[in-house]
């Protein structure tokens, strides 16, 4: 396979430089180890910074966000809802930086309004009674999968070409080129080679491993930071803690729940991120006197993802470091056609593969110039079932004869698991029950997929889309994925949930027996064998 | 005041109150509530009337119906369930009144007839007076403190005849005791009646007589100050006993209420009589007492009639089902057959929701003022400037679960009351949302009610509060057992959302999709998904909730899109 | 009906599902006057197969063919396993007396012998369980000898795809074809509920048109399997009348919750311990209770707030699901009395990270720790009230899920508690069975 850029990394980034490449007419291909915003794309708060989160210790940063995020709403404006953002201060913060946070605001240049608490709280009850200051600001919520899958379906559009579940496995040099990217399949392991003219590393934080693959290390820290989705929506903006950034500090409206968040935690490894009891815990203990509701709140999910960050390793946690973000040539260490695009965040994805365009472009001698600030992506019909919400609307308005709903909880029918399988199929792809639940909400809603993926299954079967003992599988893939969010979150009614979701799947279907040794003919065929 | 006089004014007020009854009862045969009744001509219904009675009358049945009457009407036994105060006090105003009426009111014609030595200063008839009197203020007083204690009801819309009428037994009442307690102390009455029976006025002359009546009656003379002398009074006993025994008791035990407002009018009894007190209180009392015999067949009074004959229908229908003819003149007699009691509001089905939305129109007592008045009156809706839909939404928010009806004291079939009056109310403008909601998707009530404000858009307490959901594993059990979904299967397109999709939908903050949905709408209210519901989710409870914001959203909506 | 209410209770039992409703009826069998509180919920969730143990040990994933040898392992094994507590002889009586009332209930079970039963789930796998009832025992025999056999499924029905079934075992059972019909009178409607289907087909109408579709579908068939919805209330005779219209075997695949043989099974136990002249009260719950000579239980969910009292109480309200356990952010407390709750030293240690881990979650091994006669015991070791027992899921030291012994806890400490209770309250032995 021959393309003039290869981009390593289906995330926020990757997706947009694809984006951003095609439009500028330069042919590319985009492999994926796993699957659209798999990483710390797919793992945020989903919030389009206004920059006043950083304007106290970042003003580069703070300004950035500011037009960037102006940019988004105008170009991905599908993927944006413009809920604008509250800072609130509570009885105890640091009230200098209380009296601090508009004149910053100001040499920032954004928007800071001062609002009367008690018409705050009116309008979100959700914020506490000893809130001292409130400013308003021009946050949003930006769904970042819908961001990545319409940047990515625009570049398809334009001639990109994805590959998922494909993994890089090897770079043959000659000299200071790369003339060749070894790939394999994570499904079928088939191996083959990729040439390109220019090749892109945008793996987020896996991008150390890949520059490491190429023979070019680069210098990278990693900060897990975990979140919490609430059982319903708390409230309507974004709330920011007024105060110096810390742990807990944001509670994103996420259409029909909310997002809880973050921590910061050094790690060492990217090898089993999960989020622990420990820091569910103290997200809530941390945002509980913004938002006392907390308390008695049903906590669906945590998630947990891993920055990539920039900079020396002297900083006690990762919050210090740049989130800016950075471009490496890696010409200093004798490549001339590799680049790492890494660090960021996910308001600055379009600047970040602007930058890497335009240097890419450069070496190519191509000089159109980019157009993704200019450019709205289009909608693509199979990228708007991530959206909350959408598919009861879409199922009110043509239900159908034939169209049963598969997830109660979150209301997508069979329709929209049909879409999904079929444009999943058209690129060629083997499409699994977590792929569905990554371009929709199956599995995301309070049940977490324990009958949604039952019925979800049992409707792919029916259609001819499963055979064999697939279903079985993917199954109980799909239910550990949905049990790592899960298991740190469980106590009050989720563990009456994930109870029920036990007893239906290891009471009545016995799936923790699948591979039992030693019990009859049948039962080795129908657990499916030498699967434990 | 001549008694020819008075005898003509009583006549005069009885015809008046007759003809005013026959109105009144004739109405029962003539007012149509329902469809079912809208062509039936009068004469079927007074043939209808007259047969059943009859019929219920001289049937086997007819023991049972006489016993219900005597333990309903006497006994307030469809009271005893509810408050014991209010039990109490309703069987001590209604017997206290009717001991008065017969005994004291139609003395010349009851008490003298079967008594021919009755006087009404002598007891037992001054003992007994004072005592029928003292029960009904009792019973008053109980039912006042009853309705003081129950927690705050939104008051119902009264007919200003009920309160004149309840002013005027309040001064028949008042009047009464005044009159009796002012003609104790009054000296000039006594004089009147030594005149009469003895043949003189003379202070002097009467001087034993009017000590012993000092003495004995507290007839207040100014000049009889201090002890009398024994001798005088002894003396003025024994004319006592010769010339007014036969017609007068002591006051002072017998008459236990007036006496002792007696003592308090001792003092200006001089003056009391120089004005005529006594005079001018017993044409009040009597005035008072003719007015309200005019003015009882239009007060809700009505009842003291109409309960038997409700009760005695009810009776009937507990046989078999009514004719169509047999119902309508049931349904026109519950307004009169109502006592106001409130005790169909305190079990009714939607009253949590008319309570936490703060629609009292939903509840029982005031939905049949409603349907009768639609009934009667078809532009009355009209006039209820702005509030006609939340009146209407009374009778289409029923659940027809007939806890009103089993709960009525006196027998009105008032489930059966809002079925028949949601098709009147669609012929007053109001029509039944079941169908205008229907007359678009529930995908554009949706979109309309999106470009509306908040505050045009009411959200419900229960409905939405993420809190009502949160204990929802998803079971689906309250899908399975709605009778609703089992049977829209087998219509096409019948089915939309099932409940627990319209959970689900609030859940999500997608109100505005859920309250046009035909499951709303087709709910049965039957509460079988909120008692089988695992976790406790008050399933009917939010379906009930919705009805009625949708009700108020999506009838302003469409009164908005009217004029426009 | 008309029996006069004793002013104190012999038994209040506390919980309706599996193991309250076998407390009652255990006790009722005795002659005890009892007392129920509280509703069915957690029965709505039963797939209407009665496990007695089937894994042990969990984490060894071994399967038993026999689960009296099982039971006897445990013994050894886990001396503080609730099932341990129960002897093989209670044990059988339990299951004995369980079933024949919810045969007599119009629920029948074959009958309980010395093996488990391998019943065919909707997701293809083998169930492995004890006590199986009528409308599914032809199943066990078909995957036993695996003959050809038709699996027939219902376009609506979601959660049920016989398609899925044969393609999953397919390859090892060769006989084995699907077919999808559209279920009378529901051809326009993209969603079917197990429930409506189950009283639909009582009604003859609906059966006689079912079976037309079916029959030309039959081919060489030993057999036919059906999603579980022949029948609510009178299965049995919708299941012969199958059978005898077919002229094959006919047997039920257990499907998701809410599933019909759950619902049967809630009535149908219902009917037995009502019967039996058990007193019910469904909207109640118990609020509070005191100890002193009786129990003293206040409830609410009844007109006026009432008290009852009892000379013993059986507290069978469950685990998290069916709230006999709340777990709060931190602790699992018991819900009702605030009795001490056996439990791992944090929550980090409830779960696993891995759903399927075959050890299973600690959490679902916390609950009540009790002396031998299934007694509470407080924080000193000693039983928290002589008269108190606590049956069922919430006991401490096992894993129903995961060892397939949901029932027979339900049912054996159900059995063992009731035989406590009569020689404490002085009731002769074991009475013969009503049948």
């Amino acid at each position: 396979m021959e393309t003039q850029v290869l981009i390593i990394g289906g995330g926020a980034t990757g997706t947009a430089l694809a984006r951003d490449l095609a439009l500028r007419g330069v042919d590319c291909v985009l492999v994926e180890r796993d699957d659209i915003n798999a990483g710390a794309s797919g793992r945020n708060h989903g919030l389009l910074h206004s920059g006043a989160r950083y304007v106290s210790n970042d003003h580069e940063a703070a300004v950035e966000c500011r037009t960037e995020g102006e940019i988004l709403k105008r170009v991905a404006f599908r993927s944006i809802q413009d809920t604008g953002g509250y800072f609130v201060a509570v009885a105890g913060d640091d009230e200098k930086y209380v009296a601090d946070f508009p004149g910053h605001c100001q040499r920032s240049g954004i928007q800071a309004k001062v609002i009367d608490v008690a018409e705050a709280r009116e309008r979100e009850p959700a914020i506490s009674e000893h809130a001292i200051a409130v400013y308003e600001v021009p946050d949003a919520s930006v769904d970042p999968f819908r961001l990545s899958l319409e940047s990515m379906a625009q570049a398809r559009s334009l001639g990109a070409r994805l590959m998922r579940r494909t993994r890089v496995v090897g770079f043959d040099r000659v000299g200071s080129r790369i003339v060749g990217v070894r790939v394999r399949d994570t499904v079928t392991g088939a191996e083959q080679r990729i040439e390109a003219a220019q090749v892109v590393n945008a793996a987020g934080a896996w991008a150390r491993e890949v520059a490491l693959l190429a023979g070019a290390p680069v210098e990278m820290l990693y900060s897990k930071g975990t979140l919490l989705i609430t059982h319903g929506r708390m409230a309507q903006h974004v709330i920011n803690r007024l105060r110096k950034p810390g742990n807990a500090d944001i509670l994103m409206p996420g259409g029909t729940v909310s997002v809880l968040g973050t921590t910061s935690v050094r790690v060492d490894s990217l090898e089993d991120i999960h989020p622990t009891v420990d820091e569910v815990d103290l997200i809530i203990d941390e945002a509980s006197p913004m938002l006392p509701g907390l308390r008695s709140m049903r906590f669906i999910r945590a998630y947990a993802g891993v920055r990539p960050l920039l900079g020396s390793p002297a900083g006690a946690d990762g919050r210090n470091v740049s989130r800016g973000f950075a471009l490496y040539d890696h010409e200093d260490q004798g490549l001339s056609n590799f680049v790492t695009l890494t660090g960021g965040k996910l308001t600055t994805c379009r600047l970040m593969a602007e930058r890497a365009a335009d240097f890419v472009c450069g070496r190519l001698g191509v000089s159109s110039p980019c157009l993704t600030a200019v450019e709205v992506i289009p909608a693509a019909p199979e990228c708007e079932w991530t959206v909350p919400g959408r598919a009861p609307r879409e199922w009110m308005r043509a239900h159908g004869l034939d169209d049963p709903m598969l997830c109660e909880c979150e209301m997508v029918s069979g329709s929209v698991v049909d879409l999904l399988y079929a444009s999943l199929r058209s690129a060629g792809d083997m499409p699994t029950l977590t792929d569905i639940g990554l371009r929709s909400r199956v599995g995301k809603g309070a049940c977490q997929g324990a009958f949604c993926a039952i019925r979800t299954v049992a409707h792919l079967y029916q259609r001819g889309d499963f055979q064999a003992r697939r279903g079985l599988d993917e199954i109980t893939d799909f239910f550990r994925e949905r049990w790592r969010g899960q298991h740190a979150v469980l106590w009050g009614e989720q563990l009456a949930q994930a109870e029920l979701m036990e007893a239906l799947n290891c009471g009545l279907f016995g799936e923790e027996l699948r591979g039992v040794a030693g019990f009859d003919a049948l039962r080795a065929a129908a657990s499916g064998e030498g699967t434990p | 005041m001549s008694a020819s006089f008075l005898r003509m004014a009583f006549l005069v007020s009885l015809g008046l109150c007759a003809l005013g009854l026959l109105w009144r009862v004739s109405a029962w045969l003539r007012v149509r509530i329902g469809p079912d009744a809208r062509d039936i001509p009068f004469h079927q219904r007074l043939l209808a009337a007259v047969r059943g009675t009859l019929a219920t009358l001289v049937s086997r049945r007819t023991p049972g119906v006489l016993k219900a009457f005597v333990l309903d009407v006497f006994l307030q036994r469809r009271l005893f369930g509810g408050s014991r105060l209010r039990w109490l006090g309703h069987l001590l105003i209604v017997n206290g009144f009717l001991l008065l009426l017969v005994m004291h009111a139609l003395a010349r014609l009851v008490t003298a007839k079967l008594y021919p030595d009755y006087a009404s200063t002598h007891d037992p008839w001054l003992f007994l007076r004072n005592v029928f009197g003292a029960v009904v203020v009792v019973g008053i007083v109980m039912v006042v403190a009853g309705r003081l204690r129950r927690p705050p009801s939104p008051p119902r819309p009264q007919r200003p005849m009920d309160r004149v009428f309840t002013a005027l037994v309040a001064v028949v009442l008042l009047s009464g005791f005044l009159l009796e307690a002012t003609k104790v102390a009054s000296p000039k009455a006594f004089y009147r009646m030594a005149n009469e029976y003895i043949g003189s006025t003379d202070p002097e002359e009467l001087l034993p007589l009017r000590l012993a009546w000092a003495t004995d009656f507290g007839v207040a003379f100014p000049d009889l100050q201090g002890a009398p002398d024994p001798d005088k009074l002894a003396e003025g006993r024994e004319l006592h006993h010769d010339a007014c025994a036969s017609c007068h008791s002591p006051p002072g035990s017998s008459a236990f209420v007036s006496y002792p407002i007696s003592r308090v009018l001792a003092p200006i009894a001089e003056p009391l009589d120089g004005i005529d007190a006594d005079t001018w209180l017993m044409y009040l009392h009597l005035a008072a007492c003719f007015l309200g015999l005019i003015l009882l067949p239009f007060t809700r009074f009505i009842h003291v009639l109409a309960d038997p004959v409700s009760l005695l229908a009810n009776g009937a229908a507990s046989a078999g089902p009514l004719s169509p003819v047999g119902r309508a003149n049931r349904r026109a007699l519950a307004i009169d057959a109502c006592v106001d009691c409130r005790l169909c509001d305190d079990r009714c089905s939607v009253a949590p929701i008319a309570r936490s939305l703060g629609n009292p129109a939903l509840l029982p007592s005031h939905k049949l003022l409603a349907t009768h008045a639609v009934a009667t009156n078809p532009r009355w809706l009209d006039r209820q400037a702005g509030h006609a839909r939340r009146i209407a939404e009374g009778a289409v928010l029923c659940t027809t679960c007939g806890r009103c009806t089993d709960r009525c004291p006196v027998g009105i079939d008032l489930a059966d009351l809002w079925v028949a009056g949601r098709a009147d109310l669609a012929r007053a403008g109001q029509p039944s949302p079941a169908q205008w909601v229907r007359e678009r998707s529930a995908l554009d009530w949706d979109e309309a009610l999106a470009v509306q404000t908040a505050a045009q858009n009411p959200v419900g307490p229960l409905s939405s509060r993420r809190e009502t959901y949160s204990a929802c594993v998803q079971c689906q059990t309250c899908t399975n057992v709605c009778p609703v979904v089992a049977h829209g299967g087998e219509e096409p397109g019948g089915m939309d959302l099932t409940p627990q999709k319209v959970m689900n939908l609030l859940r999500l903050g997608m109100i505005d999709l859920a309250i046009g949905s035909g499951m709303v709408w087709d709910c049965a209210t039957c509460y079988q998904c909120q008692e089988h519901c695992p976790e406790g989710i008050r399933v009917t409870d939010v379906m009930l909730e919705l009805r009625e914001l949708g009700y108020r959203r999506l009838g302003d909506t469409r009164e908005r899109r009217q004029r426009e | 009906m008309t029996q006069t209410q004793p002013k104190t209770w012999d038994v209040a039992v506390v919980g309706a599902g599996m193991a309250g409703m076998a407390a009652s009826l255990f006790a009722a069998e005795r002659g005890l006057s009892c007392l129920q509180i509280g509703n069915g919920g957690g029965l709505l969730f039963a797939s209407g197969l009665l496990d007695l143990l089937a894994v042990h040990p969990v984490a060894g994933r071994r399967l038993w063919d026999n689960p009296f040898e099982a039971l006897a392992m445990l013994r050894r094994d886990q001396p503080d396993h609730p099932l341990a507590r129960v002897d093989d002889a209670t044990m059988r009586a339990a299951f004995q007396s369980f079933t024949t009332a919810l045969g007599a209930a119009g629920m029948p079970y074959a009958p309980p012998g010395d093996r488990n039963a391998n019943v065919l789930t909707s997701l293809g796998t083998a169930k492995p369980t004890y006590g199986v009832p009528r409308t599914m025992s032809a199943g066990v025999g078909a995957l036993a000898g695996r003959p050809p056999c038709l699996l027939l499924d219902f376009r609506g029905l979601r959660e049920f795809s016989a398609r899925q079934i044969v393609a999953t075992i397919g390859d090892r059972w060769p006989g084995l074809r699907m077919a999808r019909v559209e279920f009378p009178g529901a051809e326009t409607t993209a969603e079917l509920y197990a429930a409506h289907m189950a009283v639909a087909l009582e009604s003859g109408d609906f059966r006689e048109r079912t079976i037309a579709r079916v029959r030309p579908l039959l081919g060489d068939a030993h057999a036919v399997g059906f999603p579980a919805v022949l029948g609510l209330a009178r299965s049995g005779a919708v299941h012969a009348a199958f059978e005898e219209a077919l002229g094959v075997p006919v047997f039920e695949i257990p499907t998701m919750p809410t599933s019909v043989p759950g619902l049967r099974l809630n009535s149908a136990l219902e009917q037995a311990v009502v019967t039996r002249g058990v007193h019910r009260m469904l909207r109640a719950n118990v609020t509070s209770a005191a100890f002193d000579g009786t129990a003293v239980l206040t409830l609410d969910g009844v007109p006026g707030g009432e008290t009852v009292s009892a000379r013993t109480v059986v507290l069978a309200t469950g685990r998290f699901t069916g709230r006999g356990l709340t777990a709060g952010q931190q602790r699992v407390t018991e819900s009702l009395l605030g009795l001490p709750v056996q439990q791992p030293a944090s929550r980090a240690a409830w779960h696993s990270r891995d759903f399927l881990d075959p050890a299973g979650h600690a959490v679902n091994r916390a609950g009540l720790a009790t002396d031998d006669e299934f007694r509470p015991l407080e924080s000193d070791g000693r039983p928290a009230w002589p008269g108190l027992f606590a049956v069922g899921s919430i006991l401490a030291g096992q894993d129903w899920m995961r060892e397939k012994c949901g029932a027979g806890l339900a049912l054996g400490t159900a059995r063992l508690a009731v035989d406590r209770i009569a020689r404490q309250l002085g009731v002769p032995g074991p009475l013969a069975e009503a049948g």
